[in-house]
């Protein structure tokens, strides 16, 4: 720790603090990213006050209670992810395997029969919520980090993943975690850790062809697969191919939430209906899931085309910031972290917006930074300030030259 | 490579490439949100705004119908039903509340520590509050409606029991399907399994969550009265729990829960029956009486009027042809087409659940008129403002219908006076009992507008019993309770033509009316078995020699001699008297609007080019491929009364126009044929002068100051065969069901000049002057005693 070593004269808190804060200026290449959590987490506020309209809304009215709530979640994120930039990163790269473990036992406990339903309260049919009493809890978010943390631990001085046998490895962990959340089931957040896997593995110079191969072996596959699908799961792919053949029949049933999200963003045009109408059109349209997985919909009815883009452009800007931390940051652990954790955003982002525009099926996804709900938004808000912490806590000299292979 | 120069590092390019395909995701996102927000969005938002809106519709008012003294023949009246509950109307609601009651009184707390069995000993304890207080209700209700206790509670049973059985049969068909699907599995089927698929099965079906009719067309007043009673809340009597401290569990509930008052508007008609006092003092004398009789009618211009249908279901199709009906409507309507529709294009016409529908007679025929538009009421449901659309009453259809005069003539007709059954001074030549009732037709046309006053077909029938016993109305074949005789049944037309055919053949240049011809009893001087007069027939002997002269035009209407017809008939062959009998509307539709009617016809095909000269001499007298209606007949009648011009009959105000056409007839033919009407029935050897009862002889027609022209005619008609037991290729025949001749009477009736023409015709009643010439007579009575004469 540098900083540490050159202000050990007197160990004052509030100079610490004045320096600690000075010398956070070098972690300038996240700041796009922190710019882009900010604005999405605070828009999300009034989007979500939009959603909650119930009765004519003539205006005047103080926050409806799901946005005072996203709010205190945002603080209480915001707190998170200050504690995740408190450690050096790097310690907790060493520490990536145990949160691991503890995630994977949180996620086997979700699996246990016994568990009342007080504690592990199925939702949707799902096992994936632990009640905390005064929130919920879904270890799985946890597992996303710890996994990241550790895939980027394990692959920061090796060279055996330019080699088929050497992908095995990698692809153990993955199946570690993936699999238990399968188990829940919980299939749309199982399905995030692949892409954030191939993310990884890619910026780690893993051979292309390798991962090409295993790409197209694995799209030849997939129809295998629908046979073991859930009904649910299936109507939606069979509701996503009847909309795409402009088959209304289903409109009113299975394709009822990604039609109706489509119409509310559709009627939002240009530039989006105003603030009362658009609490109307949300209301009377009855979107489900409006304030969680669908508030892309909302975005777009309210701003429009504009703000759609708009808010695409700050997933852009948020991506830039996370590139620009692994860029700058001259040790691989670093890097790959900011890959991984940009790999599940990417992902997650993509997804829930092509299902609320009608081009993916509808999967239990969230938008980060935008949906309502503490544990994503905590989990976001990690994501952050890890970006942060990399870019804070880059080291000034490059240990060794990481990913340069003679083979390449 | 270029990439490696400007990214030495393998890192960088990678990332390059990442980012790369995280724009390259992008852009279809991108391309879907313009797509959506851009060319689509006007429609997405069209479709967004209208769930801000909600639409309710108001009934309408069908039109009345009213007669020519705007007597009011069908109204809507207001009515409604008494809905309830299914579970209410078992008495599980008693259970479900005395459960409700027990959770409140253990505290949610102390509930869920119970045991089930506790449970359900402190729910039995409130179930005989709620047991009373249901009986209490149904008391109340019973009371209120003004019927019994036990005729409610055998409206309960009957709900119940229809209800349950449908759901066995449910149950059953669910069962078997289960386990088929099973076996088709190939799974075992274990006790477990089985059980498992019953209890899946047993699943209760809609109608018990549903409610059900309990009483039907309760009045306005008591259906308002049982709305406030449904909203009454009280409490539960707690004398009936054992313990007192219990009865702080007890909340106000409806007096009859789940009870709703439906509005089932109903049509009204209020001269369906009524009651005639019928003077006998002009009856032939074996049936006359000082005394006049009352005589209960009923279903008086049921045939005219029709009947609406059952409310139709959600599910319902349309009536046939009803479709292109509403479209001609609003074509000829241009002011009801402009209000049809709603802003959104909706037929405000069109029909809905629950609606009722004309389904024969005017109310069918006049549906588009009588239907109206319903209101809507279209709601923002953001700002909570209400447009209305007041609902359009349907249009009132008036009648040229006495609908008096039409009972009187109903009542003349009933087979409890006498004269329309079977009478010994009749000569039924097939012997049949006195007082078999004999059914046919009346109508009354007036001359001057030719509208029609009565038209009367029997039997009749009454809308109760087309509901309760529709087999009374369609199952007789003899009885056609159902068709209006008076416009829909073919009849051939016999003498009573003989008067116009004059007049066609003298206009047609076929008869002089300065020549006479000799009837010499058959028309071919060497077949004396064919083309012959009545009296050739019956008494070998022929009109020249009766009347001692060769007939001119006004002999031969007289006597209603069959060669002199024949004579004229073969002179104005087929190409002659077709268009002529065209020319007086035959074979073509009256289109009066009040149901089915038959066009009259000339020949088997449409165009008669099937005809040839021996049907001409035949359809002279009226026999032959010639069919008419009774209105015809006095259509017809009232033609030659007005010298030959026509006006088409018609019973709808509305559709009067004044249009007369002239047909042209040569006035002498018309003189000639007038002056023969008045000698049949006032001639010494007119056909329809007298009746010979017990050898003396009585006139037909004897209203003081009343002239009448009038024609007889005997008609030989098909018979009518029952069902051939052993089909058309076996031994056995079909038996006869009816057979013989119909009896005509057409007549003109006036003081100065014909001012009515009234044609009478009983199916198989024998000789026209016998049967049909008494109801004529009472006719021209009825006319007097309701002011028209």
């Amino acid at each position: 720790m540098p900083y540490a070593a050159s202000s050990s004269r007197r160990p004052g808190v509030v100079s610490a603090i004045i320096h600690g804060a000075l010398s956070l200026s070098r972690a300038w290449p996240a700041l796009p990213t922190v710019v882009a959590s900010l604005a999405l987490s605070l828009l999300s506020i009034y989007l979500i006050d939009v959603a909650s309209t119930r009765d004519p809304y003539d205006g005047v009215r103080p926050l409806s209670a799901p946005a005072v709530r996203q709010a205190l979640y945002l603080l209480i994120a915001i707190a998170a992810s200050v504690l995740a930039i408190a450690p050096p990163y790097r310690r907790l790269g060493t520490l990536s395997w145990t949160l691991l473990g503890i995630s994977v036992l949180f996620l086997i406990f979700l699996l246990i029969p016994g568990v009342p339903a007080s504690i592990v309260r199925p939702r949707n049919g799902a096992r994936s919520w632990i009640d905390l009493g005064v929130a919920d809890f879904q270890p799985s978010e946890i597992a996303k980090i710890a996994y990241v943390l550790v895939l980027a631990w394990y692959l920061r001085f090796r060279r055996n993943h330019r080699t088929l046998s050497g992908l095995l490895p990698p692809a153990i962990i993955t199946f570690i975690p993936v699999g238990l959340i399968l188990l829940q089931p919980d299939l749309g957040t199982a399905a995030l850790f692949i892409p954030a896997l191939f993310a990884v593995l890619v910026a780690a110079g893993a051979k292309l062809r390798h991962l090409f191969m295993i790409v197209l072996i694995a799209t030849l596959a997939a129809p295998a697969v629908y046979p073991i699908l859930k009904p649910h799961q299936k109507q939606r792919i069979v509701g996503l191919l009847l909309q795409i053949r402009g088959d209304t029949s289903a409109d009113q049933d299975i394709n009822m939430q990604s039609v109706t999200s489509q119409r509310l963003v559709g009627a939002g045009g240009r530039t989006g209906v105003g603030d009362a109408h658009s609490r109307m059109l949300l209301h009377y349209n009855a979107l489900p899931e409006r304030r969680t997985d669908m508030i892309f919909a909302v975005v777009c009815n309210r701003f429009g085309w504009l703000g759609g883009l708009a808010v695409i452009g700050l997933y852009g800007l948020w991506a830039l910031g996370a590139i620009a931390t692994a860029a700058a940051c001259r040790e691989p652990f670093g890097r790959l972290a900011c890959i991984g954790l940009l790999g599940f955003i990417g992902v997650q982002v993509f997804i829930n917006i092509g299902m609320n525009i009608g081009v993916v099926p509808i999967v239990g996804i969230t938008l980060p930074y935008m949906s309502f709900g503490g544990s994503s938004m905590l989990t976001v808000w990690i994501m952050t300030g890890l970006v942060v912490n990399i870019a804070w806590r880059r080291p000034r000299v490059t240990l060794r030259k990481p990913f340069v292979f003679e083979d390449d | 490579m270029l990439l490696e120069t400007l990214f030495p590092s393998l890192f960088a390019r990678r990332v390059l490439l990442l980012a790369a395909g995280l724009s390259f995701a992008a852009l279809p996102l991108a391309l879907q949100l313009t797509r959506l927000t851009g060319p689509k969005h006007d429609e997405l938002l069209a479709q967004a705004e209208q769930r801000l809106v909600r639409r309710q519709w108001t009934p309408t008012v069908r039109g009345r119908v009213l007669d020519r003294h705007a007597r009011v023949l069908a109204q809507d009246r207001p009515s409604y039903d008494i809905v309830v509950a299914f579970p209410v109307i078992t008495g599980e609601w008693a259970r479900s509340q005395a459960g409700i009651a027990a959770r409140r009184a253990a505290g949610a707390g102390g509930w869920a520590n119970m045991s089930p069995a506790d449970r359900d000993d402190l729910t039995e304890r409130f179930l005989p509050v709620y047991q009373a207080h249901l009986e209490r209700g149904w008391d109340r209700l019973a009371s209120l409606v003004g019927v019994p206790r036990a005729h409610l509670d055998a409206q309960r049973d009957a709900v119940y029991a229809a209800v349950t059985s449908r759901h066995a049969a449910l149950v059953a068909r669910r069962v078997e399907s289960a386990i088929e699907e099973a076996n088709a599995r190939g799974q075992a089927l274990t006790d477990a399994a089985r059980r498992a698929i019953e209890r899946r099965a047993s699943q209760p079906i809609a109608e018990m969550r549903a409610s059900h009719t309990l009483l039907t067309r309760v009045d306005d007043d008591i259906g308002f009265q049982c709305a406030a009673l449904a909203g009454d809340e009280t409490l539960p009597d707690a004398t009936l729990l054992a313990d007192d401290s219990l009865a702080s569990a007890l909340v106000a509930v409806p007096l009859v829960p789940g009870m709703d008052v439906i509005d089932s508007g109903e049509r009204d008609y209020p001269y369906e029956s009524l009651s005639i006092s019928v003077d006998r003092s002009a009856f032939p004398s074996p049936l006359a009486s000082r005394t006049p009789l009352s005589v209960w009618v009923e279903g008086v211009a049921c045939h005219i009027l029709g009947h609406l249908r059952d409310r139709v279901a959600g599910d319902w199709a349309g009536v046939p042809g009803d479709a292109s009906r509403r479209r001609a409507f609003l074509d000829a309507n241009p002011a009801a087409a402009r209000d049809a529709f709603t802003a959104d294009g909706e037929d405000r016409g069109a029909y809905r659940e629950g609606d009722r529908i004309g389904d024969a007679g005017l109310e069918a025929m006049q549906e588009h008129t009588l239907r109206g538009l319903r209101g809507v009421k279209t709601t923002r449901l953001d700002t909570r403002t209400a447009d209305i659309l007041p609902a359009q009453p349907g249009q009132d259809v008036t009648l040229t219908l006495d609908l008096l005069l039409q009972a009187r003539i109903q009542a003349l007709m009933s087979p409890e006076l006498g004269l329309a059954t079977v009478q010994p001074w009749q000569g039924d030549e097939r012997q049949r009992p006195t007082g078999t009732p004999l059914y046919g037709a009346a109508v009354v046309l007036d001359v001057d507008t030719a509208e029609i006053i009565a038209m009367v077909s029997t039997p009749t029938y009454t809308r109760r019993q087309l509901r309760e016993d529709p087999r009374s109305v369609f199952g007789d074949e003899v009885a056609t309770a159902h068709i209006n005789r008076a416009i829909a049944k073919p009849y051939p037309p016999g003498s009573v033509v003989k008067a116009a055919v004059l007049a066609g053949a003298v206009t047609n240049g076929n008869y002089n009316p300065d020549h006479r011809i000799h009837c010499g009893g058959h028309l071919l001087p060497n077949r004396p078995d064919m083309y012959r007069c009545l009296i050739y027939k019956r008494y070998s002997t022929t009109h020249s020699i009766v009347l001692g002269r060769d007939l001119d035009g006004t002999d031969a209407v007289m006597v209603s001699c069959n060669v002199f017809f024949f004579t004229l008939g073969r002179r104005m062959g087929v190409e002659g008297l077709v268009p002529f009998y065209r020319s007086m509307g035959i074979g073509e539709p009256f289109g009066l609007g009040v149901g089915p009617e038959f066009r009259g016809q000339l020949g088997a095909r449409a165009d008669s080019s099937d005809l040839a000269l021996p049907d001409a001499i035949q359809m002279a007298i009226g026999q032959g491929p010639i069919a008419w209606t009774p209105l015809h007949a006095a259509d017809v009648f009232a033609t030659i009364a007005r010298g030959g011009v026509r006006r088409p009959p018609v019973i709808i105000r509305a559709s009067m126009r004044d249009d007369p056409s002239d047909l042209a007839w040569n006035s002498r033919g018309v003189a000639q044929a007038m002056e023969g009407l008045r000698l049949a029935v006032n001639g010494e050897r007119g056909t329809g002068r007298t009746l010979t009862i017990n050898q003396r002889q009585e006139p037909i027609f004897n209203a003081p100051g009343v002239n009448v022209w009038g024609k007889t005619g005997t008609a030989e008609a098909p018979p009518i065969m029952g069902p051939d037991p052993d089909g058309p290729d076996g031994p056995l025949k079909p038996s006869v069901l009816e057979e013989g001749d119909h009896s005509w009477f057409v007549i003109l009736a006036g003081r100065d000049r014909p001012r009515y023409a009234i044609s009478v015709v009983i199916d198989y009643g024998g000789s026209g002057g016998k049967v049909s010439g008494p109801i004529a007579n009472q006719i021209i009575h009825a006319l007097i005693a309701e002011g028209y004469l």
